[in-house]
């Protein structure tokens, strides 16, 4: 396998070429497709905030909290312009949080967990910066310009969080106890298979059948992302002190491919149809939270009308 | 063209960096149930990091947008070819070359 650059996309590739706008005449079954990913990528920004938002009045410096302040809000404005986007192509943004909420919606493996440590932020937000940045620099070629002027946005922000993941994880690696090194060292083992699942089930022999990826709204593979991925975090997180353990990702040189431990498919299928350790808390919050303001949308709403 | 749709969209329009002669661009939508609130909401999702010195949101009912069926009527350059600057250039020279033939059928 030829690892490319997650941004070198070859858009005069037939699938990718055609462009869509709101207004277009969209190919059959196009604007279901594109609402999904729009109303899903809405959910998973909004919850995915919130193990990060538990840990604000934690942070241990004021600097520290600003930014962590700062990144919070910048996901919830990602949840905000692609509720947008999906709000246009006609699922209501109260429906991608109540479908969440009533359970019709599944959540991405990595949300349905918490930090145990501060030590724990920054390996983790640092593998899931890099994996979120991986995957828009590839949707950014996609085919729903909307959904691509809102990755604008977000791409510029995800270049912050990422950043900012890895000078916390250089305080703990550098500045920390044995102790702190110990839990920011156990906090990439555990979440680098978890990353690992994110990126999806290996290809089959059919995915460029999918209709996702006919219509050029999955740009790449979820292998040729995963490899594109590896090939940029890896070397960051030895860089940092981390040991990687050839067992868990090797660099086959003959091969020009990324080989690594399986992550645990039955056990990720379990906790997205069961819910992970903090689903339960997740679920309630956004619950709480819709019910909690709902006279002020009932307001904002009549107010528009009137 | 058609009017707009809902009336608690509002999209939003931004400049960014000092430079004046650079164009507004279209950024996206924000969702609000009143003008001003709108503004301050496409400040905190849209001016976040860029210098942003420019800022307008609009109401997107009260917009008047081209529909797919406009796209002939705005395409100007292939409709209106007189209009561009070759239209002239090939006219003096259809003449010129009108003008030569004329002459050189008078001399034979």
């Amino acid at each position: 396998m030829t690892v490319l650059a997650p941004d070198e996309v070859d858009e005069s590739e037939l699938r990718l070429a055609r462009k869509y706008e709101l207004w277009s005449e969209l190919p059959e079954g196009y604007r279901e497709a594109a609402a999904r990913i729009a109303s899903f990528q809405a959910l998973a920004e909004v919850v995915g905030v919130l193990p990060f938002a538990e840990w604000i009045d934690r942070a241990p410096d004021y600097s520290r909290k600003q930014m962590l302040v700062a990144k919070v809000q910048d996901e919830v404005g990602h949840g905000h312009v692609t509720a947008r986007v999906a709000e246009d192509l006609g699922v209501p943004r109260e429906q991608v949080l109540t479908d969440f909420v009533e359970g019709r919606t599944k959540l991405l493996n990595i949300f349905h967990y918490g930090f145990e440590s501060w030590e724990e932020l920054g390996p983790a937000a640092l593998l899931m910066n890099s994996s979120a940045i991986v995957q828009f620099q590839a949707l950014h070629h996609g085919t729903y310009l909307p959904y691509t002027r809102a990755l604008r946005k977000i791409e510029k922000e995800e270049s912050f969080h990422y950043h900012h993941a890895m000078d916390m994880t250089h305080q703990t690696m550098v500045y920390g106890s044995a102790e702190q090194r110990q839990r920011a060292q156990e906090a990439f083992e555990i979440w680098l298979p978890r990353l690992l699942a994110y990126f999806g089930p290996p290809d089959s022999e059919t995915y460029r059948s999918n209709p996702m990826y006919k219509f050029g709204l999955k740009v790449r593979s979820n292998d040729e992302l995963r490899q594109q991925w590896l090939t940029k975090i890896i070397p960051v997180f030895q860089e940092l002190g981390i040991h990687v353990d050839p067992e868990l990702a090797r660099f086959d040189d003959e091969r020009q491919e990324w080989d690594y431990a399986s992550p645990d498919w039955v056990e990720t299928k379990r906790i997205i149809k069961e819910g992970g350790p903090r689903y339960e808390q997740w679920r309630s919050h956004v619950a709480g939270s819709l019910e909690r303001n709902a006279i002020y949308r009932e307001v904002a709403l009549a107010r528009a009308a009137a | 063209m058609k009017r707009g749709g809902d009336a608690d969209v509002y999209e939003v329009f931004a400049r960014f960096g000092d430079d004046p002669q650079e164009p507004i661009r279209w950024l996206g939508s924000v969702r609000s149930g009143d003008p001003e609130l709108a503004w301050h909401a496409a400040k905190e999702v849209y001016t976040r990091r860029e210098d942003c010195t420019l800022l307008w949101v609009a109401q997107r009912s009260a917009m008047v947008v081209s529909e797919l069926g406009d796209a002939e009527a705005l395409r100007s350059p292939s409709r209106l070819g007189y209009r561009v600057p070759a239209f002239p250039g090939r006219h003096r020279r259809a003449r010129t070359k009108a003008a030569a033939l004329a002459a050189s059928e008078v001399s034979s």
